[in-house]
This record gives structure tokens, sequence and C-alpha cells, in this order.
């Protein structure tokens, strides 16, 4: 398990690829951000396509073939609208807060490795730099709520940071055993460590991982940040033009970032047989886009108690037993082979989400917020 | 396993679902192409036109406020597929279309054989019919309806007796038949089973004279006696014997005479009290009991201030013939307001003229007598929610009770037949004769009953067309073919229409003079001279002709999409929706299948593009010119 695999190692691009060190940055931070923004506007044209087939209707369709200019007519769209800002608002914080949102979200991909190595700095320190660094998004949306100056905006923004320290606790401690298992910080380590892909070894730790991401990245059902019926469009609502359409390459850049992680940490990330290793990086990522967006086509938005309650009640207490029992397996059963151990996972989760299931109850005490 | 049941087991049920949905064919109407090419302002709408619907009567382009409808049509006309409004309406089924045509060909003998086909009183039609066939003309939708009564009056004014000629006698048939009333409905009855069906007929009147209810309910002054004593006399022509002051009690000894059938028409002839406390005093008349006094001749003693309770023709008849009668302060309390006042309009219009007062919103609740003089107390109402009838309810007003002191009241509120318990006929609470309603039989063999008996109190033409009812039935009785039907007019050629309708409102009725009006009952109402009938056929859109449209365009530019004009059409041809999609859908499913209108992802537009159906759908047109 932690004898990485040599053949891959072996392959590994060399850390200062193309050449040099100073050009080896500028090319990686064109190729992110080539890269996030090229998979957020594909993602944005599959969502809207998969959400209408969900709902048995065609989605758009108009712009180009199977509508796939849309993304780029609607930026069209937001590039031409009145940059509005709000009389009463704070004027530097509502210009500054899109960027904060949005670069954070951008400085996650400089640690996932696209292939063995191919990744802009191979920090040994990767996980922890990731939770840090995406956390800062949500500095952003606050932001974003506090200078509007509209009660709305600032109620979403509360929520967003309400749910980024619920879901935070249990994200990282479901990652916490994935470090325990891969035995090293650093994602391309970990990826490399996968012979077996995490979801099987840690299926707990993948579920509540998931979990906690969907919270993190604002999407359905823990959309509350901008639940249109109970709060209007939440943070973004006094937002127009450019700095809305930053909000909302923020939004679904967080989407990449979440299925950029999932795959590099569960799935095995750029590894795979016979195709190349960039190509399974991306065939993984939009598995992850698919469920996300099948989860929003599916699932109805959450109170915010339920939120809260479902984090502290259900996921931290689920994290934390994942937690004891990966250390102890590690600890007392290094040698375990995988055909043993992972059946036993999965058991385990099965047995823990069924006994969970029975203990949780929502209602009583209701959060208002 | 419940908290997994509760959350787990809808979550997976939940993504399965939409799982499927997915590999699920879209259900999708797309904007047809032809979107890009309409307007902004009206996209949305659509307005759809059937050329095999349409009959080129130009309502729609009448009805238009901006004049944005363009039709041509052919001159040359064919017989449509439906009769027209006015020809349903009636119930004798005159063809009232068609003598309008003729009267624009200058064939009013013609019109009058065309009026002769389906009833035997034409002048008493002409003069006093409740005309539903104006009320149903498609013209009156635009502006005013057709003057059908005063066209017809304007025929038999002109008439030369050209129908006799074509008239057909039937060989007598050996059988006697014998009638009770000489009102509308046994009139008619008598004459086409005398006429046609070769019975011999004998109408029993227990008044001295003939003519039940166009006698003795209808004043002089709107049915003078020498038109009504004319139609009778044609009636008597044709072999009904009449024996008036004959008072039948028993229907089963007329059968024991050698009768082989008998015809209840008594008709309605007993006033419905006004039902207040003190309704039974000395000077409260009713209705219908005061004008036949009147009309026949007997004397009335009325008093100076006359009230008429009710709003029905009764009620206006009743009034205007008090003013005849000397009563100089006459007045109609009517308990709703003039739009509920089931009496014809153009009757109100003249008893408001010869100084009658209406009192609307108030009821009758008691009558005292002092010193001589009646007190009215009535009580002021107001409208409430509507009734079964469709109009609206009155309800009093507590505390809002007022007196009038008059001289004489009459109630001419209603009425009701008198069937006298020796008929022995089933009767219902209005007393009227219970019958089969396809047959006209009552439960008794040989019996049968027609008019205001049967229907309660209704209009001339109505009991006209219960007396036919009632001449097929026994005609079939008896043995005969009950086919009453004849052909007077001669085989219909529908002349060229030189142009469409015309766009005046009807000509005005000559009137005598109110000066002269008030001292006697000489008929008020003056017929039209051959000008003004002409000129008044020329409205007449003809809506039981179909003539082949040319053209039929639609200034986009101009319309509003209010949807009058679909409003207007007769016969259905427009057709409009605000939702351009769901108005191309609805089109298309009766002539397309659905899938093919709802081809998703597809860059052709709906299947209205498609040349090779374009075929099998209707001209219709959007067009749409300026944005």
């Amino acid at each position: 398990m932690t004898a990485a695999g040599t053949i891959s190692q072996a392959s590994a691009l060399a850390s200062d690829w193309p050449g040099n060190f100073w050009l080896h940055l500028l090319v990686f931070a064109l190729i992110i951000l080539a890269f996030v923004i090229l998979t957020v506007i594909i993602l944005i044209w599959l969502e809207r396509r998969l959400l209408g087939r969900i709902q048995v209707r065609p989605g758009p369709n108009r712009a180009g073939p199977f509508g796939l200019l849309q993304p780029i007519a609607d930026v069209v769209k937001i590039l031409t609208k009145e940059d509005t800002v709000p009389g009463w608002g704070d004027r530097l914080v509502f210009w500054l807060a899109p960027l904060v949102a949005f670069v954070p979200v951008l400085l996650v991909f400089a640690v996932v490795p696209f292939w063995n190595g191919a990744l802009l700095a191979d920090l040994n320190i990767g996980i922890l730099y990731v939770l840090a660094v995406s956390s800062v998004a949500s500095v952003g949306i606050f932001m974003t709520g506090w200078a509007s100056g509209n009660k709305y905006s600032l109620i979403g923004a509360m929520r967003d940071i309400a749910q980024l320290i619920s879901y935070e606790i249990p994200m990282m401690l479901s990652l916490a055993a994935v470090v325990l298992v891969a035995g090293s910080l650093s994602l391309n380590e970990i990826v490399a460590a996968q012979d077996v892909p995490y979801i099987l070894l840690q299926p707990m730790g993948f579920t509540i991982f998931f979990i906690a991401a969907l919270a993190e990245a604002n999407r359905t059902p823990f959309d509350l940040v901008e639940a249109d019926s109970e709060i209007v469009a939440g943070f973004n609502i006094e937002y127009s033009g450019m700095k809305f359409a930053i909000l909302y390459l923020m939004e679904y850049s967080e989407v990449v970032f979440i299925a950029a992680i999932a795959t590099s940490l569960f799935l095995g990330g750029w590894r795979g047989p016979f195709l190349p290793p960039f190509l399974w990086f991306v065939i993984k990522m939009f598995a992850v886009f698919f469920v996300l967006i099948w989860i929003r086509g599916t699932l109805p938005r959450l109170r915010i108690d339920q939120v809260m309650a479902f984090a502290w009640k259900f996921l931290l207490p689920l994290a934390l037993i994942n937690l004891v029992v990966t250390g102890a397996q590690v600890v007392f059963w290094p040698q375990a082979p995988y055909w043993s151990l992972v059946p036993i996972n999965v058991t385990l989760l099965a047995a823990l989400l069924l006994l969970w299931a029975r203990f949780f109850r929502l209602g009583g005490s209701r959060v208002g917020i | 396993m419940l908290g997994f049941e509760r959350y787990g087991n809808g979550i997976a049920r939940g993504m399965a679902v939409t799982l499927r949905n997915m590999f699920r064919r879209t259900i999708t109407t797309q904007y047809p192409e032809e979107r890009l090419n309409v307007s902004r302002r009206v996209r949305g709408n659509i307005l759809g036109w059937s050329s095999e619907k349409c009959i080129g009567c130009y309502t729609c382009a009448r009805s238009c406020p901006h004049g944005c409808i363009e039709i041509t049509t052919s001159s040359r006309g064919a017989r449509g597929p439906v009769a027209a409004p006015c020809n349903q309406a009636c119930p004798a089924h005159v063809n009232a279309a068609r003598y309008i045509r003729l009267i624009r060909e200058g064939k009013p003998d013609e019109a009058v054989a065309v009026v002769r086909e389906k009833i035997p009183f034409p002048s008493v039609c002409a003069y006093i019919c409740a005309h539903p066939c104006e009320s149903s003309c498609t013209r009156g939708q635009l502006d005013e309806p057709i003057a059908i009564r005063m066209l017809k009056r304007y025929a038999v004014d002109n008439d030369t007796g050209l129908w006799k000629q074509r008239s057909r006698v039937a060989p007598p048939s050996g059988k006697k038949i014998a009638i009770v009333g000489s009102g509308p409905a046994g009139l008619s009855a008598g004459y086409y089973l005398s006429k046609l069906g070769g019975h011999s007929v004998t109408v029993f009147e227990a008044l001295p004279e003939p003519g039940g209810m166009m006698l003795v309910g209808i004043p002089a002054y709107r049915l003078p006696r020498h038109i009504l004593a004319a139609d009778i006399k044609e009636i008597e022509q044709a072999g009904v014997t009449i024996e008036t002051n004959v008072q039948i009690d028993a229907p089963e000894s007329l059968l024991e005479q050698g009768y082989n059938a008998v015809l209840l028409a008594v008709g309605a002839h007993e006033a419905i009290g006004i039902g207040v406390p003190g309704d039974d005093e000395p000077g409260v008349l009713g209705g219908v009991d005061f004008l036949r006094q009147v009309n026949l001749g007997r004397r009335v003693e009325l008093g100076n201030r006359v009230a008429v309770i009710g709003g029905g023709n009764t009620a206006m008849d009743s009034a205007r013939t008090a003013v005849r009668l000397g009563a100089g302060e006459v007045t109609i309390v009517y308990r709703r307001t003039r739009a509920e006042m089931p009496a014809s309009a153009e009757e109100i219009e003249d008893a408001l003229a010869e100084g009658i007062k209406i009192v609307f919103l108030a009821a009758p609740s008691g009558v005292t007598s002092k010193e001589g003089q009646l007190l009215l107390e009535c009580l002021r109402m107001k409208l409430g929610p509507e009734d079964s009838s469709g109009r609206r309810r009155p309800e009093p007003i507590e505390g809002s009770q007022y007196t009038m002191p008059l001289d004489n009241i009459i109630a001419a509120i209603s009425q009701r037949p008198v069937v006298p318990a020796s008929f022995a006929v089933d009767t219902d609470k209005s007393n009227r004769i219970q019958v089969e309603k396809e047959t006209l039989t009552t439960g008794k063999k040989a019996i049968f009953a027609a008019g205001d008996a049967v229907l309660g109190p209704a209009t001339v033409i109505e009991a006209i067309a219960s007396g036919r009812q009632a001449a097929i039935s026994i005609d079939k009785y008896l043995g005969g073919s009950g086919d009453i039907d004849e052909t007077l007019a001669s085989a219909e050629e529908i002349a060229d229409r030189a142009s469409g309708p015309s766009e005046d409102w009807r000509p005005g009725v000559a009137a005598i003079p109110l000066g002269g009006r008030l001292d006697g009952f000489d008929g008020v109402e003056l017929g039209w001279s051959r000008e003004s009938a002409v000129f008044e056929t020329e409205r007449c859109l003809r809506c039981d002709i179909t003539y082949n449209v040319e053209k039929y365009r639609l200034n986009g530019g101009l319309c509003i999409y209010c949807g009058l004009c679909v409003e207007y059409c007769p016969f259905d041809a427009l057709y409009m929706s605000y939702e351009y999609e769901h108005g191309w859908y609805r089109f298309g499913q009766r002539l397309l299948e659905q899938e093919q209108l709802l081809v998703p992802d597809k860059v052709k537009p709906s299947g209205y593009a498609h040349p090779e159906i374009e075929e099998t759908l209707p001209q219709q047109t959007l067009l749409i010119d300026r944005d």
C-alpha cells in the first residue's frame, strides 16, 4: 500500500518542467487558468443540458451545435450588463470581494496533479494547503454580503460562513483518514499511493468528504446561500456585469475544485490503464460532475437547521469513528490485503450509516439564521 | 431501519427517477422558425383563419375596431352548411334569411310564401312577433340586428297572394278533429290538419270572437283587428270551422260526439295575483283580465291613477291600454331594473314615450283601501346574486316601505292556464297540462294539448310552433303521414352579391304621432316603404350563404390582437391564442401527429414548415408585415 507504483514514479514529470523553475511556474499558471475556465464553461453547459434532460426538456440548444455556445452567449450577455454598485454599500469591499472569493479557488489547483508530477507545486503539505486556501473563498463571499448593504445578501453570506465552519470539521477528519492510509500530505504522493482507489478503502471517508464538499461549494442540497425562495438570490443579489461573472465563475470553480480533489484523493487521480493519465483525470472529474448535477436535479434544498444538525450530529461522529477505525487498521494491520480490507470497510460504512440513520432525528431545536 | 427508510429510500428513489428522466424523450414545443419574422410587439400571439369554415360573411371585418381585416369574396354564393341563426332561433323555423333576400330582390310575395311555408299567421307575426330571430341575429353582435319583423311586415303589406297558386290541399280523410280554443296554437294546428291532413276540423271558442290571446291579450293598437281577421279568414278558407261562444267542459264528450281526436289549446288566461295582503280589494285587476275586457269592447272603469305591477309585455300592454282609456297617471312598478325586464325593448320605449312612468326596484308588499282610494305599499329592492334564470334576484331592503295612493292596480305579473277539473287531465303546479314532450299527447287517448296551456304564458310564435307540432302528432295518430310542410315559394336561386353588407344602421320606423295615438286604438306602427326595406336587407350578412373567399388578409401592423373578430365569428373560422407555440400546437393537433411537432434538438422548425404536409393544412394567414 505504501509502496507507491514505481512504474508511474519513473515516468514522473520533472519538477521544473519545461526546464526552468520560473518558466515552470508561468506555464503551469497559464495551464491552470485555462483548464479551470475551460472546464467551468463546459461544466455550465453540461449542467444546463443535464438538468434539462432530468426535467424532460432539451436544455439550451440554439446557440451553436447542441447549444455549445450558450456559455459564450451568456458571458457576452453578462459583460454587456450595466455594472452597478449599491449606493449604501461598501464600495471598496464591493469591488474587492469577487476577487477575494475567486483567487483562492484558483490557488487550490496549484497542488492538483494532472498527471504524475504535472502540478504547479508539489507541496508536502498539499491537503493542508487545499483546506486552508479554499476556506479563504468564504471570506470573499462574506465580503460580498457585507459590502452589498442588503439584508438578503448578508443573510446569504452568514449562512455561507456557518455552513463552512460546520462542514470543514468532518471534511478535515475524513481527509485525515486518507492521509493516514496514504502516509503523505502531498496530493501527488497520495495519487501515486492509490493502487486501489481510496473510494474502496475509505468508503466512509469518501461519503463524508463528498457531502461536506457539496456544502462547502454551496451546491444543492446545501445551496442555502442563494436560496431564491428565502433570500431572493443570496450573497450576489446586488452584483451585475463582470463582478457577477466572477462570482459565478467562482461558484463553478469550486465545483471543479471539489471534483479535482475527490478525483485525486479517492478516485485514483491520473491513474488508470490504456488512456493517457491526463485523460483519466478529466474523465474521473466529469464523472464527479455528473453525480453533482444528478444530485442537483434530484434533491430539494435543506433548511438551515437541517444543514447544521446534519453536520454536527451526523457527519462529525461518523468522521470521528472513521478516523479511529482507519488509525487502528493502519497501526494494527498494516499489511492487510485489499480483498479483506475493502469488504470490511464497505460493511462498516453500511452498518454505521444504518445505525446513525436511526439515531439521527431532526427537529426539536431549530436554528434560525 | 425507520430512519434509513425515511431518508435513504426517498433519496435513492428520487435519484432513480431523475436518472431515468435523462433517457426519456424530451417534451418541449419549439418556437417555429417563423418566430424570427414575428414582430417583437406581437410575439406570443397567433391569429389563424380556416378557409374551410369561413363563409365570407364579413362579420370579422366589420367587428374589427381598427379595420385591419381585409376580405374579398366572390359574388356567387351557395347554400352554406348550417342554417342561419335567425332560422335556428325561430320556434317555427321560418327561414328569415331567405325571405330577406327575396325582399332584396323585390319579391315580397315570394317572401310571404316563404313565411307561409311554416306559419299560417304571417301578418300577425309581422305585427307582434317577439322575434327571437332578431335576438340571435349575427349582425346584432356588431351593431343592430336586422329588423326581421319589420321586413316581414313590409312583405305582408305588399303581398299579392302568390302563395295561394302553389298551395296544396290534401284529399279528405274522413276524420273529424275538435280543437278547444281558437288561439294561435289551436288555429295553426287546425289549419294544417285541415289543409294538409285533409281532416275535418272544428274549433270551439268560448269567447264571442276567434283569436284567443291574439285577440284578447294584444291591444288593437299593436295588432289591428282587420289584420288578425284576415289571417283567420285564410284559415277558415282552408276548411276550418270555428264555433264561437261554445264552452267545452269535457273533451270526452267531444269524442263521444264522433270526433276522432281532440286538441286542448285553451291558452293561459288567468292572471296571477300580486300575492300580497289586500290584493283582492275592489279596484285591483288582473292584467289579462283587464285586457280581455277592453279588447272585447266591454266597459272598464278606470280611475286617474293606475299602477301596473310587472315588467313583461302584458304589463306594457296594460299600461298603454290604461293610458288610452283615459288614465292620466300610469306607473309601472317593477322589482328589478330595465336590463332585466322581459318586455321587448321597443315596447318599453313606446310606453315611456306615451308618458308612462316606470318605477324600478320596487315590489308591492300590501294593498289597503282607504276613503275610496287604494294605497299600494311598496318595498324598495336591491339586486342580489343571479338566480336560475340568469337574472339578478331582487332582495328587499328592510324598512324602505313607501305608499302610493292609487285608483286602480293592475297585476300583470304572469298568467297561468285555466284547465277545468272536468277536463280530467294531469296538470303541474302552475296549472299547465302535462303532455309528452314529443307528441303532445295527454295521458288520455286521442286527447292532445298545445300552446300556452302546455307551455305556460309564452309568445305567439311559440304557440304556433306548438300548434304545428300538435298537427303533426295528431295527423300521425289518425294514420296520416304527419307531413305538414309545403313548398310555396319558388325554388331558390341565390342572386349574386354586389358588395359586402352595408355599414349603415337600421332605418327608423314611422309611427303615428303621439297626439293622435292616445285617443284610440289605431295601429301605432306604420310600415316601411320599399326603399327602407331594401336598405335594411342590404345590412344582412347572409350568414347562411357561403361565398368563396378570394382574399383574406390581416394587417398585422394595425392588429392589436384584441380577439373581437374571433369572438364575433359565428362559424369558428378564426382562432387566436396568446401562446404562440400552443397556438401552433392546437392547430397542429388536428392535422399532425403530435410527435412531429415536438421534434427536440433539431434546427428544423415545427411541422408547419414541412412541405410534404403543407397541402393538408388549412389555409391560414399569419401576416406580420412590419415591426
